[in-house]
């Protein structure tokens, strides 16, 4: 039996947002007062919809027994059984099995339902009884298939609805350009977001630019972890351009080797961002019939590319059509053949097969795994979890095909794994159309249709087709760009059925996986525009709810603000906020790899160290990122925190203020207390207080998201840190004169050079190093212009602006978003 | 307070200054409060699916044309108190191999520097899946990914003590529920951020004044309370209380620099505590001017005993890849146990010399085993039946709980007496579990009395076995 995708639409959708105070009242029900299966005998005001029974009571505990035989591909379809149901791997499969279960409660024998047969052990169950009539599963069961024949499902007016506050718009338009695009809205953007299209539109144009690109490889990265130093010799396995990687050919150089190691390392990646950048259809990245080369790449497959292999080519990435990559090998005894790879998006790509190794025994299952997870929405490792006892399999010839204990989920897993044919084991790139699959494996194929033989020879495009076309690619994209774009995991159907608060968990599993079924669903109609996905994800209260009912988090799970910055996010919020990066040594050098960005650098992005001990990831040894905080990492966001406090601080106050970014309403010399002279006591300076608590207003909401007044508590607390401060210094000064007490308060804050404008490259003791414009030595005595070098702190407002931004750029809310 | 006097005190209080919680008590070094004197936990991952057969559950070919165990290296075993290992191949003298390079000897290990260690054979991982078996020997459940049980107890001890690493992940499986913040040690960072507010321990100033440095610890403290109190949502109790509970521990983060600063030991402390086999191999070293061997290869447990020693962590995990043998098994197999036995071997030496083996368990755990026949490449797949190692403080070593029969099937132990090995199938005994095991494990560590740990229930069916009775 060839089984098809039992997806049916979705009921519209909305994600109810309600205000706090309308989220406490209960919601009334749309049917009638009579008895209804599906209707709290708890609570009988409640409203329970149909789909919310039948997920928390039918499937949740009637069904189970059912589950271990009646799955797709389970014992009982191998025996022959019509009936199946989805497990909650399965995307949606709430209403694919309302829909099957609907269809099949049509069929009866004698006006009695077989699907209330058969669990008795009735009507030849293959099974035998697994129900008992009297027990509370059967009878939940009967009532259900009664209010199906009896089309009496129920809808609510609370279905769907979460019932929590959202971020303004303009409040997620900050948040969007700060995690997704790494920079802060201009005033003309804030006022573009007025409406809810307005800030769709916004947030499409940051998915135009540059730093977003970087955001969407380190999110695919996540779900793929191709990152992880694929060595230059891969290209052995093509040899086509063998000095790309030995040092026999005259042409080889360490530098070639070197970024032909890059380029092939982050291949998959950069195809993704290909795909993206030129607004193709994103499932380009598993059925795309081109590569996506720069030089390197492409000599090292043998196509053509003319832009000279230098490291200023590295991101010279460009499509080439499928003619195929030239995989040369040498015969036992035989000469040089040349014979063509299939290309399917990043499937093919020697980073990918590398990543997910496969071997003589693993036959491309792990490959399987990877495409099931990230691109068709199943983890086949929760995929009817059970014991497995080998020991009991050794009466049967290859388990994994015949005991239904493995098969369960290698029919599943082996004939993707097929689609892997033909890339040899043992040198994973290599490519042999006439390889032989493994007899003792389903064909390759996919949802239990058999890959054409004529396809064979380049299986890899045939399933990157298939996958493309699966209903659970959008969905599966989109959860992908969920988990970077939001911070967290889908939410997973709830497990402990004896939990209180149960009804609220499987309740918001439904509405987030109902939410996932729609913006996928949204995304394939949309021709795979991952820009209109990012949209709909940011729009969504994943992204922007910021309050609820403290009692209700079993409902509310997955909401809220304060998810974690990780290292390169949180690098590039220094920068999107104050306008530098954190860097210890140059602030820019010369890497091709970030030509587009300026060549600054972020160490937090590019020092792998720094990377790892802020919870980032290698790709290798640690792919999972940490998601809260712990106390090394703290102490990292202290360190790092106060150093940016220090540089940007400073540089702010080089610029003239429209054009300052910290510091918008006061000046060097504003200062809150003055001295009529040295020996008179300081005295209130007039409107001082105002300009002052205005920038800090303005930082609260530049830096940490907060809307507050410039006379609120919050505020006034600040201001009483920046005049203590202010004080404590002016006084030192005033009782130790030439003693240093105008000085920074180190070297490193010093601004001399300006980091806005563009850098050149100069070689200084046999180093290239950046050069950045200086700016204009200040005359001695000379009032502080803008424009001028700044080392010096006459008026203690940088130290006491230093403190102020330090103290806020380690906030709980700079830290999270 | 003079400003000497207050840098002095944030030199010895490193994150409290950060910390509203510790300077709110007014103390300054909280010596009691700010370290952790032990019991500590490793947990060693073999990761991959090591094969038990050539370490502590050793077996010969086993007769008939079809044999139920196939062993193409191993000649002979030995049986130490249960403990059954591997001493002999057709050449010689069995010794673990690394390109044909003697690393370890099994035989050597448990009669001398592991002669205390807990062997558990016939441990029924129940799974032939990598994540499902890493987690299952991680936290005891297969089926639910609970916190790993290094975070547990991490967890439990940063609630009654405020160190600033307390779990130490280099593991596979590092989930924590949210019990404890997971610290990672890389490179030469660490060194920075022991001075609170310098951009380089060695600078003479810090970037801001100690009046800005003590206003914005006071200020906030009130934020954390007014961000508590506004947190309403799940994602921002959780990562909030993260952070909460995170800046408590910074307040012996200088401590570090007693990790940081230590000279690596000599391998001449340890040359004569090595395999007489593996010696001269071991003390050499690879590079001309580089450590011996096995130096080089305690390098990252170093690291970790290093921290318990300062009393910054309580619990780490750490993992070995190269035990997923689906090829030239016995080759591969070798290179990887090898490897990790001799880390083990360098733990308990190390731990011996710092004066922390009274205190440290060590929990060693792999995701399945390897099946007892030859594929076709020589290799050998995925086998639900493998072996965990226990060495600690209370823990009586130096024999083996449970068996398998020459299939390297599992047979049961008695659930009254697990010293009692029963046939598969007896009903007065189970197969060992992880989940049991981690049973036994949460008790003798105290676990039970986390106020967090009912949250975190293990397998129902895990039950009545008193494996650490």
């Amino acid at each position: 039996m060839r089984r098809s995708s039992r997806f049916s639409g979705l009921s519209a959708l909305t994600l109810g947002v309600l205000t706090l105070g309308s989220a406490t009242v209960a919601a009334g029900c749309g049917g009638d007062d009579e008895e209804n299966p599906a209707q709290s005998k708890e609570n009988p005001v409640a409203c329970v919809s149909t789909r919310e029974y039948f997920t928390t009571t039918v499937y949740g505990k009637a069904l189970q027994p059912c589950l271990s035989c009646h799955t797709p591909g389970g014992i009982a379809e191998q025996k022959g059984a019509k009936f199946f149901i989805y497990r909650e791997t399965w995307p949606d499969f709430v209403t694919a099995n309302l829909d099957l279960i609907r269809d099949y409660s049509k069929l009866q024998i004698d006006e009695t339902p077989l699907i209330l047969m058969k669990p008795l052990g009735e009507r030849a169950h293959g099974g035998g009884p697994v129900l008992k009539e009297d027990s509370e599963e059967f009878k939940i069961l009967n009532d259900f298939v009664k209010t199906l024949r009896a089309g009496e499902e129920k809808k609510c007016d609370t279905d769907g609805q979460l019932g929590v506050e959202l971020i303004d718009n303009k409040t997620t338009a900050r948040k969007a350009a700060i995690t997704l695009a790494g920079r802060y809205p201009t005033d003309e953007e804030f006022a573009s977001v007025a409406t809810d299209e307005g800030l769709d539109n916004y947030v499409i144009k940051l998915t135009n630019e540059e730093l977003f690109y970087d955001r969407l490889r380190e999110i695919w990265n996540d779900a793929l972890l191709t990152d992880r130093n694929l060595d230059a010799s891969v290209g052995s396995a093509f040899f086509n351009a063998p000095y790309l990687y030995d040092d026999n050919y005259p042409q080889y150089t360490t530098d070639i080797r070197n970024w032909t190691t890059a380029s092939l390392t982050e291949e998959p990646m950069r195809y993704i961002e290909f795909v993206v950048r030129n607004n193709l259809p994103f499932s380009d990245i598993v059925d795309g019939n081109y590569v996506v080369a720069n030089p390197f790449t492409a000599k090292t497959y043998g196509l053509p590319h003319d832009a000279p292999l230098i490291g200023e080519s590295f991101l010279d990435w460009r499509r080439i059509d499928y003619s195929p990559v030239q995989n040369r090998q040498q015969g036992n005894d035989g000469p040089m053949k040349t014979a063509g790879m299939p290309v399917a998006g990043v499937l093919t790509t020697p980073a990918f097969l590398n990543r997910w190794e496969t071997t003589p025994t693993n036959k491309g299952r792990k490959r399987a795994r990877i495409v099931l997870k990230n691109f068709l929405a199943t983890d086949i490792l929760k995929f009817a979890q059970r014991p497995v006892d080998s020991t009991a399999l050794t009466s049967i010839q290859n388990p994994t095909l015949n005991s239904p204990m493995c098969n369960v989920c290698h029919s599943v897993i082996d004939p993707i794994a097929g689609g892997f044919r033909g890339f040899n084991e043992n040198t994973l790139s290599r490519f042999d159309a006439d390889d032989k699959w493994h007899d003792d494996m389903l064909p390759p194929g996919i949802n239990n249709a058999d890959m054409p033989p004529d396809s064979y020879g380049s299986a890899a495009m045939w399933l990157g087709k298939q996958v493309s076309k699966d209903r659970r690619f959008g969905i599966s994209v989109a959860q992908v760009m969920y988990r970077g774009i939001v911070g967290d995991e889908p939410i997973t159907f709830p497990q402990d059925k004896a939990s209180p608060d149960y009804a609220d968990r499987v309740r918001s599993y439904n509405i987030q996986n109902d939410w996932f079924v729609k913006i996928g669903d949204e995304f394939a109609a949309n021709k795979f525009d991952l820009r209109k996905l990012v949209a709909a994800i940011v729009k969504s209260p994943y992204f922007r709810a910021s309050k609820g009912d403290t009692t209700k988090d079993a409902l509310h799970d997955g909401l809220g603000q304060g998810r974690i910055l990780g290292p390169e996010m949180l690098g590039r919020k220094y920068r999107a906020t104050t306008g530098l990066y954190f860097f210890n040594g140059d602030a820019a050098s010369k890497n091709e790899r970030r030509a587009k960005d300026g060549y600054l650098v972020s160490d937090l992005v590019q020092d792998a160290n720094w990377r790892l001990i802020y919870g980032g990831i290698d790709s290798a040894d640690v792919t999972k990122r940490t998601d809260t905080m712990s106390p090394i990492m703290l102490a990292t966001s202290q360190y790092t925190g106060s150093i940016v406090a220090c540089k940007a601080t400073t540089f702010d106050f080089t610029k003239p203020m429209a054009d300052r970014r910290l510091f918008k309403t006061v000046e060097l010399n504003t200062t809150p207390y003055t001295r009529q002279d040295k020996d008179a006591p300081i005295m209130v300076v007039p409107d001082a207080e105002a300009k002052i608590r205005e920038t800090i207003k303005h930082l609260f909401f530049r830096l940490l998201g907060e809307t507050v007044e410039a006379s609120s508590d919050d505020v006034t607390k600040v201001y009483g840190l920046f005049v203590d401060v202010w004080k404590d210094l002016e006084q030192w000064d005033h009782d130790n004169p030439n003693k240093g007490g105008q000085n920074l308060a180190n070297g490193r804050c010093v601004a001399d050079v300006d980091y806005d404008k563009s850098i050149h490259f100069e070689t200084i003791n046999n180093q290239v190093r950046a050069v950045f414009e200086p700016l204009a030595q200040r005359p001695d005595k000379a009032p502080y212009q803008p424009g001028m070098k700044l080392d010096r702190d006459e008026f203690y407002t940088i130290r006491s602006w230093q403190t102020v931004v330090t103290y806020m750029l380690t906030d709980y809310k700079f830290t999270h978003e | 307070m003079q400003r000497r006097d207050f840098v002095r005190l944030a030199g010895l209080t490193g994150l409290s200054l950060f910390m509203p919680s510790v300077l709110g008590r007014g103390s300054v070094a909280h010596a009691d409060g700010a370290t952790w004197g032990g019991p500590f936990l490793l947990h060693m991952h073999a990761s991959g699916g090591w094969d038990p057969t050539i370490l502590c559950d050793a077996k010969l070919t086993a007769g008939g044309n079809t044999p139920v165990y196939e062993n193409k290296l191993v000649t002979a075993v030995q049986d130490i108190n249960g403990i059954s290992v591997p001493t002999e191949t057709a050449a010689g003298k069995f010794l673990l191999r690394s390109n044909n390079n003697p690393v370890e000897d099994p035989q050597n290990f448990f009669t001398t520097v592991g002669k205390d260690v807990l062997v558990f054979n016939g441990v029924d991982t129940q799974t032939n899946n990598h994540d499902t078996g890493t987690q299952a020997g991680a936290c005891g459940h297969n089926d639910i990914e609970l916190p790993a049980l290094a975070a547990l107890f991490a967890g439990f001890v940063a609630k009654q003590r405020d160190i600033p690493m307390a779990f130490l992940a280099s593991g596979q499986y590092n989930r924590t529920g949210d019990v404890v913040g997971i610290s990672r040690f890389s490179g030469d960072k660490i060194a920075l951020l022991t001075e609170p507010y310098k951009a380089n321990p060695n600078d003479e100033k810090a970037l801001l004044s100690d009046v800005a440095i003590r206003r914005m610890a006071e200020l906030r403290q009130e934020r954390f309370g007014k961000i508590e109190s506004q947190a309403t949502l799940p994602r921002t109790k959780r990562t909030f209380g993260a952070m909460r509970d995170a800046a408590k521990g910074g307040a012996s983060l200088n401590l570090l620099k007693q990790v940081v600063g230590q000279t690596a030991p000599t391998i001449d402390t340890f040359a004569n505590d090595l395999a007489p086999d593996t010696r001269a191999y071991l003390t050499a070293s690879q590079n001309a001017n580089g450590p011996a061997r096995f130096i080089d290869l305690g390098r990252d447990v170093e690291v970790i005993l290093r921290c318990f020693q300062a009393g910054v962590s309580a619990s780490a995990t750490y993992a070995q890849g190269g035990f997923d043998t689906h090829s030239d098994h016995d080759t591969n197999q070798q290179n990887a146990m090898g490897q990790f036995l001799a880390k083990l071997r360098y733990v308990l030496l190390r731990s011996a010399q710092m004066n922390l083996k009274n205190q440290l368990y060590i929990l060693v755990t792999s995701d399945f085993g390897r099946t007892p026949r030859y594929n076709t490449g020589n290799g050998k797949d995925h086998w639900n039946v493998t072996s965990t190692l226990l060495i600690g403080p209370g823990i009586r070593g130096g024999r083996a709980i449970g068996k398998t029969d020459e299939g390297h099937k599992a047979l049961r132990v008695s659930k009254s007496n697990p010293s009692q090995v029963l046939p598969d199938g007896d009903a007065n005994g189970s197969r060992i579990h992880q989940g049991h095991l981690h049973r036994e494990l949460r008790r003798v560590l105290g676990l039970e009395q986390a106020s967090f740990i009912n949250q975190f229930p293990l397998p129902a069916t895990d039950t009545g076995l008193p494996l650490l009775a």
